[in-house]
C-alpha cells in the first residue's frame, strides 16, 4: 500500500478488541492518511456503511459520504480529518452463520492511473443489552 | 438446525412422491433384471434406486393423512410485532373430530437466517440461484399432550420471549433475519407437524421510550 491509514474512534463504548455505538448515536472519530509517495487522486472518500457477510450474496448500504480531499497528497505529509457521523437506527451488528452485518468506516483514496486505497475501520452498532434487560426488570 | 422436512412446499412434495413413483418402477427394472440375468451390480442399484426414492412418498402420505385425521388447530398470537425483549403469548386451540392422541405439543421461538446466493456452473455455463436457511432456536416450550375424543378439545397457551439482547427482523437483498413462532405437534409414530407463523420485531428495546 502506498499509504497508511488510521482511522481512530474518539468515543464509544470498548467491548472486547471492539468499539461499540449505540443505534442513533453520533459516531466520532479522526482518520490521518500518510503517504509514502506522492500520490494524485481524484478524490479521497471517508464513508459510514453497513455490509453483509457470509453465504448470501453481500450487501452494502452507503448511509454517509464525505469527499474530504481532491488533488495530490504529498509523500510523508499527512492528511489529518476529524469526522462526525450520525448513526441510524438499524440495523444492528449481527454474527450468525450465514450471515453476519458488519458496521465501519471506511476510507477510500480514488487515484488517478493507479488502484485505489482502501481501508475500513469495523465498528458494532448495538443497544445496550444489560440495560435493556434491567429496563424489562423494571416494567414487570 | 434446518426446516422441518414436513414444511416442504407442496410442489416439492409432489415433485418428490413422483420421483418415488418413478424411482420404485425404474429401480423395480433394475432390480428384476439383475436377478433375472443374476447381475449383481444391476440389484445393488436397483436397490439403492428404490432405498432413496420411495421413502418420500412414504412420508408425506403419513404427513397429509397426519394432518386429515388432527384437523386444523387454532393458533392466536396475542400480538405480530414485537421489540427486542418483549415477550408473545401463543394460544393453541384444538378440537377434535376423530379420536387422537398426541403426544406433547412443542412451541419454538426461532431466528431464521435466509440468504440467497447465485453460483456460476464452468461445465454448463450456467448460473444459478440458491437459498440456505439456518435457524436457532431461541426458545423452546413442551407441554403435554393426551388422548382425546370426538368433541373434545385442547388449548395451551406459551409465552415466548424475544432475548433482551437478542436482534430484530432484518431484511436486504439476498439475506434476510426473519423471527418465527413454530408449534410442534408431536404425534406417536408419525412425523411431527409444525405449525409456523412469523413475527416482526422491531429495532427498538422493551421499555425504551
Amino acid at each position: 500500500m502506498k499509504a497508511d491509514i488510521e482511522i481512530t474512534f474518539s468515543n464509544g463504548i470498548r467491548e472486547n478488541g471492539s468499539v461499540r455505538f449505540r443505534p442513533g448515536e453520533a459516531i466520532q472519530g479522526r482518520v490521518t492518511i500518510t503517504p509514502r509517495a506522492d500520490i494524485p487522486c481524484e478524490h479521497v472518500y471517508l464513508r459510514l456503511l453497513w455490509r453483509t457477510k457470509g453465504r448470501g450474496d453481500r450487501y452494502l448500504c452507503k448511509i454517509a459520504e464525505e469527499d474530504i480531499f481532491q488533488g495530490t497528497l504529498g509523500k510523508g505529509v499527512p492528511l489529518v480529518r476529524e469526522f462526525t457521523f450520525a448513526l441510524p437506527k438499524e440495523p444492528w451488528s449481527y454474527n450468525g452463520k450465514f450471515l453476519s452485518i458488519i458496521w465501519g468506516v471506511e476510507v477510500q483514496v480514488d487515484a488517478i492511473r493507479a488502484r485505489d486505497i482502501q481501508t475500513q475501520a469495523p465498528f458494532l452498532m448495538r443497544p445496550d443489552g444489560a440495560l435493556a434487560a434491567s429496563l424489562l426488570e423494571d416494567t414487570k | 438446525m434446518t426446516t422441518h422436512l414436513s414444511e416442504t412446499p407442496k410442489w416439492l412434495q409432489g415433485c418428490f412422491s413422483v420421483g418415488g413413483i418413478f424411482g420404485l418402477f425404474v429401480g423395480g427394472a433394475m432390480l428384476f433384471g439383475g436377478i433375472r440375468r443374476g447381475d449383481g451390480v444391476a440389484i445393488i442399484i436397483g436397490l439403492l434406486f428404490i432405498l432413496i426414492t420411495v421413502p418420500w412418498p412414504i412420508f408425506f402420505a403419513f404427513v397429509m393423512r397426519a394432518r386429515a385425521r388432527l384437523g386444523k388447530p387454532d393458533i392466536h398470537l396475542d400480538k405480530e410485532t414485537l421489540r427486542v425483549g418483549e415477550a408473545v403469548n401463543v394460544d393453541y386451540a384444538h378440537n377434535f373430530s376423530r379420536p387422537v392422541t398426541i403426544n406433547r405439543l412443542v412451541a419454538q421461538l426461532i431466528l431464521r437466517e435466509r440468504v440467497t446466493f447465485r453460483s456460476y456452473d464452468y461445465n454448463t455455463k450456467s448460473t444459478t440461484t440458491r437459498t440456505r436457511l439456518h435457524d436457532h432456536v431461541i426458545q423452546e416450550i413442551e407441554a403435554p399432550g393426551g388422548s382425546f375424543l370426538p368433541g373434545q378439545s385442547l388449548h395451551r397457551r406459551f409465552t415466548l420471549r424475544v432475548p433482551p439482547d437478542g436482534m430484530h427482523s432484518f431484511a436486504a437483498p439476498h439475506n434476510h433475519l426473519q423471527w418465527l413462532v413454530r408449534i410442534k405437534i408431536d404425534l406417536p409414530r408419525q412425523p411431527d407437524l409444525p405449525i409456523t407463523r412469523s413475527i416482526r420485531v422491531l429495532p427498538e428495546l422493551a421499555g425504551e421510550v
